[in-house]
């Protein structure tokens, strides 16, 4: 650009400003070749600018609604930095329990009823959907848990489940596996009770207690039968005799015809 | 003043005396590069098949977990790491150092001086390289992604580099020409960015360990800027050279590519923490990250303008060049692979796409697709010209392209649904994942099929490159002028017996 | 943990500051001043614009 007021933005002149014009004549068959004579230097689209102009709003729209304000501790990636939308969950008052139920199902029960409470065919009998888990009320199951249980048990009625016909496969009690305390008990049968579609209420530390009390002296390695268990109500208040009020068994005395009253009290007062 | 008009006399078609001199002068350029850019392309390229082999292992044991299960120092985990980084730091890295000397020497019009001391470098960087991938192999990988070298190869590494990155530099310093084309600016900020990328990360993660997720956060931050602050400006660069260079018309439009340059500056070391969504970190780091990440659409865009519409009326000439064809495939899949990033960056992608194969065909569309394909249309354009030889033969050219371009499209394209695919899966509980597993057998099959394809380019290309090294001893016989312009074709000829 | 420092701190100051003088040093040597020019660079009189100079497929070699 030996002549600086030469303008070198028209298309004849950028290749050749300062130079002669026979210069340009000898290669013009060059310089037609070229189909868009001003590449090089093609001014920014106007969509483009728009479209940066855009992108830089979404951005901006982006950082403000997702930054959780930039604070440390703030790990939330809804907008606003709200929290994850647990509310049913945290509206449940047994959350926890629950949660605290299913930390010890997994580690100790799951590996033979499974995750998913479905059992394992000649190892362990289905949970999910079970008569036994969804009855009245947690005493046989927690007798099951505390003892153990042996033999063949009938699932729902009519599923007759087997050990695979093989008398090895026993349930031991699982009674210091899951933590030995009354309110371990309670989270894990609250938490089978109430996963896999199952509707059983939930169990209180102080519905074990009541219902271990009848079998305190019982040991560990005595594990129930399904003839024994059956014996005893799924629910009400744990044992059959704790079942009763002393009014409730005077008048079941009673009731009784007179000669078979006579041989119980004579029988109880040896 | 003076200056500018000799520049711009020195652009225009002269007269053919004054042709002797700058046709001397290009090569006295191209004959300084010859020694340590012909040892730098040789050794990536043996680094190439080292890695296609691992590669080829790694993608059958995918599939058939039985294969060589007997050799304890090839298990999945040695053999990807150890592909990982041979085609990452042997591979790649090398032939980007080749072309970045070659193109800084062409574009400040200088010989490159000492030439030597670029060969011992690179001689070290091998070493360095050997002892890394060899120490993988043995079992001592750091198990850092992207960093997996044992701490006793990398200072080998670093050293041999920053010697390499320096002598870019002075000769950037003592360039002849005074203005700075764009793929310069893309070369200088390359070589400054990596050492302190591979520094940074090296004293956090190896050398004084930072704790807990932070360690996440630099390794994902260093992971990232290798792709996007050290292969994509040499890839970039080397674009906004050949492609103008090849078909002969300068690039649509500059203020876009110094737009294009800018941005990817500002924006790319950002991008990295978008692979930690859902990750235990502040949110606002990611969120930074994905915003970023989007933002990685100005210089993503303003470079497929300028690629794309440079391009435009050319096309026929892609039947000719084999350097245009590997350009423009590497060009088309920046894009697209660019696309696929701030695709996936965002969180409601990232939740099925994230731990899948889609990140795998991602990463190989921006590696392969992208950067190694324009790579090797740049070894198709500078090896003859260093070696004043012509390609020994146009088979074994149209062999490479197609091979490794069928190879990559059907790795890619079927990994990227696939992953998709066996995102919705993964997320969908009640799908067993013994399932999504077994779904993605056949795939992988593929995967080991598009695997072999690649490597029967790159053994067409290697048996190439070999050949003509066989004619470079070989006494004068094709001279480099028919290559470089056409109307010197009639002067060669005359030359010739 | 000072090297920590020392790699943050000095990257936060310095590598902004590099970019900075990058930029003032691009402004100030007229790298912005002429693209129609910096777009010519790769061309030159022996391998002037509108010459193709990889033409080796294809028959016609050249």
């Amino acid at each position: 650009m030996s002549n600086p007021q030469e303008t070198p933005n028209t298309s004849s002149s950028r290749l050749d400003s300062g130079e002669h014009h026979d210069v340009t004549e000898l290669h013009a068959a060059v310089l037609r070749e070229k189909p868009d004579p001003v590449e090089g230097f093609e001014p920014v689209n106007l969509w483009v600018v728009a479209g940066i102009a855009g992108l830089l709003f979404w951005g901006g729209a982006y950082l403000t609604q997702y930054s959780g304000r930039f604070e440390a501790m703030e790990f939330s990636e809804l907008p606003h930095g709200k929290p994850a939308p647990v509310a049913a969950v945290a509206a449940d008052p047994l959350a926890a329990v629950k949660r605290d139920g299913m930390i010890a199902y997994n580690a100790v029960c799951a590996l033979c009823h499974g995750e998913d409470g479905a059992g394992k065919a000649g190892v362990a009998p289905v949970l999910a959907g079970s008569d036994w888990v969804n009855a009245d009320g947690p005493n046989r199951l927690l007798r099951i848990v505390r003892h153990g249980l042996k033999g063949t048990v009938k699932v729902n009625k009519d599923v007759t489940w087997n050990p695979a016909n093989d008398a090895s496969i026993v349930m031991g009690s699982q009674w210091d596996a899951i933590g030995g305390t009354n309110e371990k008990l309670a989270a894990v049968l609250t938490y089978i009770r109430s996963s896999w579609g199952n509707t059983g209420a939930a169990v209180t530390p102080q519905m074990v207690a009541d219902g271990l009390a009848a079998v305190k002296d019982r040991s560990a390695e005595a594990n129930w039968t399904q003839e024994e268990l059956l014996q005893v109500p799924a629910g009400g208040a744990g044992a059959p005799v704790a079942a009763v009020t002393p009014d409730q068994l005077k008048a079941q005395l009673q009731a009784l015809p007179a000669e078979q009253r006579q041989a119980i009290i004579k029988e109880l007062s040896k | 003043m003076i200056k500018q008009s000799q520049t711009l006399r020195a652009l225009l078609p002269g007269d053919a005396g004054a042709n002797i001199g700058n046709k001397s002068a290009l090569s006295e350029i191209d004959a300084s590069c010859r020694v340590p850019v012909l040892f730098f392309f040789l050794s990536g390229l043996a680094w190439l098949l080292a890695g296609t082999v691992l590669a080829l292992v790694a993608s059958i044991k995918l599939h058939t977990p039985g294969f060589l299960a007997g050799w304890e120092w090839l298990t999945f985990s040695n053999v990807r790491t150890a592909h990982l980084n041979t085609v990452i730091y042997g591979f790649a890295s090398q032939i980007s150092v080749g072309v970045t000397i070659w193109l800084m020497c062409r574009l400040c019009r200088i010989p490159l001086v000492a030439p030597g001391l670029v060969t011992v470098a690179n001689l070290f960087y091998n070493i360095g390289v050997t002892v890394g991938v060899g120490g993988i192999l043995l079992g001592d990988s750091t198990a850092i992604e992207w960093l997996e070298m044992p701490r006793y190869a990398t200072p080998i590494l670093f050293v041999s580099y920053a010697l390499i990155a320096v002598w870019t530099i002075v000769t950037f310093r003592l360039r002849a020409e005074r203005h700075l084309y764009v793929s310069q600016w893309y070369l200088l900020a390359a070589v400054l960015w990596f050492p302190w990328l591979y520094g940074t990360a090296q004293v956090m993660l190896l050398i004084e360990p930072v704790r807990g997720v932070v360690q996440a956060a630099v390794n994902w931050w260093f992971a990232h800027n290798v792709l996007g602050l050290w292969f994509t400006p040499i890839g970039l660069a080397s674009i906004y050279y050949f492609i103008p260079k090849v078909i002969g018309r300068p690039i649509h439009s500059y203020y876009l590519s110094v737009l294009g340059f800018w941005s990817l500056a500002l924006f790319y070391n950002w991008n990295g923490m978008h692979h930690l969504v859902g990750g235990p970190l502040p949110s606002w780091m990611i969120t930074v990250s994905i915003v970023a990440s989007v933002m990685m659409l100005i210089p993503v865009i303003t470079v497929a303008i300028n690629h794309h519409f440079t391009m435009l009326g050319h096309f026929g000439k892609l039947k000719h060049s084999p350097t245009l064809r590997f350009m423009v495939f590497g060009a088309v899949s920046y894009t697209l692979a660019s696309l696929q990033g701030v695709a996936s960056a965002l969180r409601s992608v990232s939740e099925v796409t994230h731990f899948t194969h889609h990140t795998i065909a991602h990463a190989h569309l921006g590696m392969y697709a992208f950067f190694s394909m324009v790579m090797f249309g740049a070894m198709y354009y500078i090896l003859p010209r260093i070696t004043q030889r012509e390609w020994p033969s146009n088979g074994l050219i149209s062999l490479h392209f197609w091979g490794v371009a069928l190879g990559i499209v059907l790795y890619v394209v079927p990994m990227s649904i696939m992953g998709f695919i066996q995102g919705t899966m993964l997320n969908d509980a009640a799908v067993r994942f013994l399932d999504v597993v077994q779904f993605t057998l056949p795939w992988l099959k593929l995967r080991t099929l598009a695997g072999l394809l690649l490597a029967a380019g790159h053994v067409a290309f290697v048996i190439n490159v070999g050949w003509l090294l066989v004619r470079m001893f070989e006494p004068y016989r094709k001279p480099v002028v028919r290559i470089l312009t056409g109307e010197a074709e009639t002067v060669a000829a005359a030359k010739l017996p | 943990m000072p090297v920590i420092a020392f790699i943050l701190l000095g990257s936060v100051v310095l590598l902004p500051a590099v970019a900075l003088m990058a930029l003032r040093w691009a402004a100030s040597s007229g790298q912005f001043r002429c693209p129609d020019k910096a777009a010519l660079l790769p061309f030159d009189e022996v391998e002037p614009v509108g010459l193709e100079t990889d033409r080796i497929l294809g028959g016609n070699r050249r």
